[in-house]
Parts: C-alpha cells; structure tokens; sequence
C-alpha cells in the first residue's frame, strides 16, 4: 500500500479530487488518491474542501419561479403552434380576451337577465290587474334571481365543447333556485353540447327572484364562448 | 486510453422508455395537452438553469420562453437519441450560452445582476426550514449570493458545467451530450472551475484540520 501511494504526487492527487468525489475515477486512481491523502495533510484539506465545496453549490436554495412564467410560456407556445398568420392572429386574440372573457360573459348574461326581468316586470301589471293569480311579479316588489359564486365559478372552470359560436340559452328558474329546463335560442346545438349543459346546469345554484320577499320561479338567459388559450 | 467508470452511478444516455416515446409522439403530433404537459414538467428546472446561467431572473424568463418554441420548432427532428430531458436541456444550453455570448460582444458586463434580492423585486430564496431565524435567513441569502458570484466569475462553458453537474445532478455523460463536448473535458473544466470556485467560497468551505 505504501507503495502505491508513492506513485502519486500531489499535482496528480489534486487532479484526480474532482472526478474522484463524483466516482468519476477508476478503483485503481480511488486507491492511489486515498493512500495519498492518508500521508498528505495539505492534500486531505484540498479533497476536503472539494467535498464541502461540492455541498454547498448542491445545497443552493431554488430561486422562486415567476408566477405567470408558465402561464406566459403556454401562451407563447401557443401562438407558435398555430400553423397560419391568420390562426396565430386569432390566437393572440384570444390570448387578449381571454382574461377578459369569463366576467365578460358572466356580465353580458346578468345584463340579459335583468332585461329579461324588466320586460317580465313591465308586462307582468296587466296580468295583475287580469287575475288575483299573481303569475308575474310587480316591479317594484320584484329582486331578479342571482347567480351564486359557486355557480359562477362552475360556469367559468367547466371543461366546454369547442363552440364555434357564442351559444346562448334560455333557462327556468324555479322558486328554489334550481334550473329546471332549458332551451337553446342561439348558437350550435349538438348531443355534446347538450350533455356538457346538463352537467353544468344540473349544479347551477341562483339565488332565486323574490316578489314580496317570496321566492317566486324565473327566467334566465346565459350566454357561454369559448375560451382559447 | 485509460478507462473511465461510475464506480456508484448508472448513466442512461440514449435510451428512451416507451412511455417517454409515447410523450414525444404526443408532442410531434402538436397536441395540446401534451404542450401543457411539457411546460408543467420543465418549466421550473430550464428556469433554475437559466437564472444561475444568466443571473436575472427577467432575462432567464424570457430565455424560458425561446427555449420552450425552439423545442417546438425542433420536436419533429427528435429521434430519441438521448432523453428527452436531455435534448431539453440542450437546447437550453445552446440558447443561453447564446445569450451570454451575445451580451459580451456588446460589451455587457458577464457578471450577473445581484440587485434582485436586494430591491425584494427579484426572485426570493424559498428556505427548507419552517420558521427560519431571521440570523438564518440573513446567512441563507449571503450564501446565496456569494455562490451566484462564485459562478457569475466563471467562464460559460465552465458555469454551465457546474450548474449542470453540482446543481442539476447531471451524469458527466449527459453534460457531455448536452454541451456537445466529450467526457474528458467535461472532467477537466469541472476540476479547473471547481478548483475557480473555492478560491472564491473558502469562507463558507468547511475543513477540518488533519
């Protein structure tokens, strides 16, 4: 063992140090370089500090990554993988309303429904004064039905169809808040896109309209588009 | 020639397991999911690689960004030759040392910004402890950065191989394959930079007296 330790010198053992912490070096080279530190003090500070030096950098703290930085690579990703100009124009497009689109539709379908509410409201006095039966709500009396934050966020998370076109419906709302039926009145209508309106309308929770206070059944109109990205 | 073995290590340059072909097939296929599947899984680690390689977390995000279109732009000329991972990487490192070099022919300084955790804009250090001191957190970052201008001294060629192989975990082999170099020089330039940075991190190197 002596012997072999006096093969190596000190230049040759401190080149064998880097590969030799990473078992980068052949049994024989492990050999040489360990009998050689075991008589070298100057040498087993080095290989020391090779391996210290090794955990430190390994032990560097990860930096924190960019919040949107995944987010903004798929959306560059996806502008690259459009095939065209004129898909990677409306990919930017998209891209732009995309933020924009879920309140954007949520806004459009509490607008329809207050309107449908107002035109329900002005014409609902003429049947008051017809019948005592109070098929339709006073105005004044009357609080549209709401949409409620997990029925919103339903609506924004759901996985969609592919639409085409802004698909737009017509709902019944019954006096506990529930939607009971449903009709298309604009967009594509397909078997998907029917299966994919039960499955989020079945869950659809609205505060429902109140006339007096009393909850009393309603009609909204959602509209739905395809969010790319 | 002499002959050179992982004495504790297997190295796997070159083969492809079939559930990695499957992605890679997903991706030459354009699929979308699989594009999201792609950022999901290396996002982070070609992130870390560009801001130790670049020193700003900024440009290392706009690096991010290419890296990820030119593995688009490349992913049908892929042939499993290595892991996709390492193909991955390659591309990273072709495009940062790009960078770097693009910066030093303008006269840009090669040394790396630092200013980031000292403004609170830049990127911050996640610390592995729950409730670390504040002596803790002011020794973390000290550390940190002493280590960042430890690199920030090196060659890009030599940062590049420490990065890779100290911090990335990399196998000499797989560097080799990603910087386009043979082994023996990753051995040497790992030594020589190694050697670079102790004389620049001896306060933090722990030895004991023998």
């Amino acid at each position: 063992m002596k012997a072999i330790s006096h093969i190596v010198g000190c230049d040759a053992a401190m080149e064998l140090m880097s590969p030799f912490i990473d078992s980068m070096v052949t049994t024989e080279e492990a050999e040489r370089l360990r009998s050689h530190v075991s008589e070298c003090a100057p040498c087993a500070r080095q290989l020391q500090s090779f391996i210290s030096l090794r955990n430190l950098v390994a032990g560097v703290e990860p930096m924190a990554v960019p919040e949107d930085l995944q987010l903004d690579t798929r959306l560059r990703l996806s502008r690259e993988r459009r095939p065209n100009d004129r898909n990677r124009w409306q990919a930017r497009v998209d891209n732009i309303l995309k933020p924009l689109a879920v309140p954007a539709v949520m806004g459009v379908a509490l607008s329809l429904m207050g309107i449908v509410v107002l035109f329900g409201g002005l014409v609902a006095p003429r049947e008051v004064q017809a019948t005592p039966n109070l098929d339709g709500p006073l105005v004044a009396t009357y609080e549209p039905p709401r949409t409620t934050t997990p029925t919103i966020k339903r609506f924004g998370r759901t996985m969609s169809p592919e639409l085409d076109q802004a698909l737009s419906i017509q709902t019944e709302v019954s006096d506990k808040g529930l939607i009971v039926d449903y009709s298309i009145i604009g967009g594509t209508r397909s078997a998907h896109v029917d299966q994919w309106l039960q499955e989020v309308l079945l869950l659809a929770q609205f505060r429902p309209a109140t006339s007096w206070g009393n909850p009393v059944p309603s009609r909204v109109i959602l509209s739905f588009v395809n969010v790319r990205g | 020639m002499r002959r050179e073995i992982a004495l504790n290590e297997l190295e796997r340059v070159g083969a492809l397991d079939a559930q990695e072909a499957e992605f890679v097939a997903r991706l030459q296929a354009n699929e979308d999911a699989a594009y999201d599947e792609l950022v999901r899984t290396y996002n982070t680690s070609v992130f870390h690689v560009a801001y130790r390689m670049l020193g700003d977390s900024g440009d290392a995000a706009d690096a991010v960004q290419d890296i990820f279109v030119k593995v688009f732009r490349n992913i049908k000329g892929f042939r499993g030759d290595s892991s996709l991972k390492t193909w991955i990487f390659r591309i990273a490192f072709s495009e940062i040392l790009n960078r770097l070099r693009w910066w030093k022919r303008r006269f840009r300084s090669s040394t790396v910004s630092l200013d980031d955790d000292r403004s609170g804009s830049g990127p911050a250090i996640h610390l592995r402890a729950p409730s670390p001191s504040p002596l803790q957190v002011l020794e973390s970052r000290e550390r940190e950065e002493a280590i960042q201008q430890a690199l920030a001294k090196l060659s890009g060629e030599h940062r590049s191989i420490v990065i890779l192989r100290d911090i990335e975990g990399f196998s000499y082999n797989e560097i080799a394959d990603i910087l386009g170099v043979s082994c023996g020089t990753v051995k040497s330039r790992l030594a020589r930079a190694r050697t670079d940075m102790k004389k620049s991190l001896t306060r933090f190197l722990t030895i004991q007296r023998v």
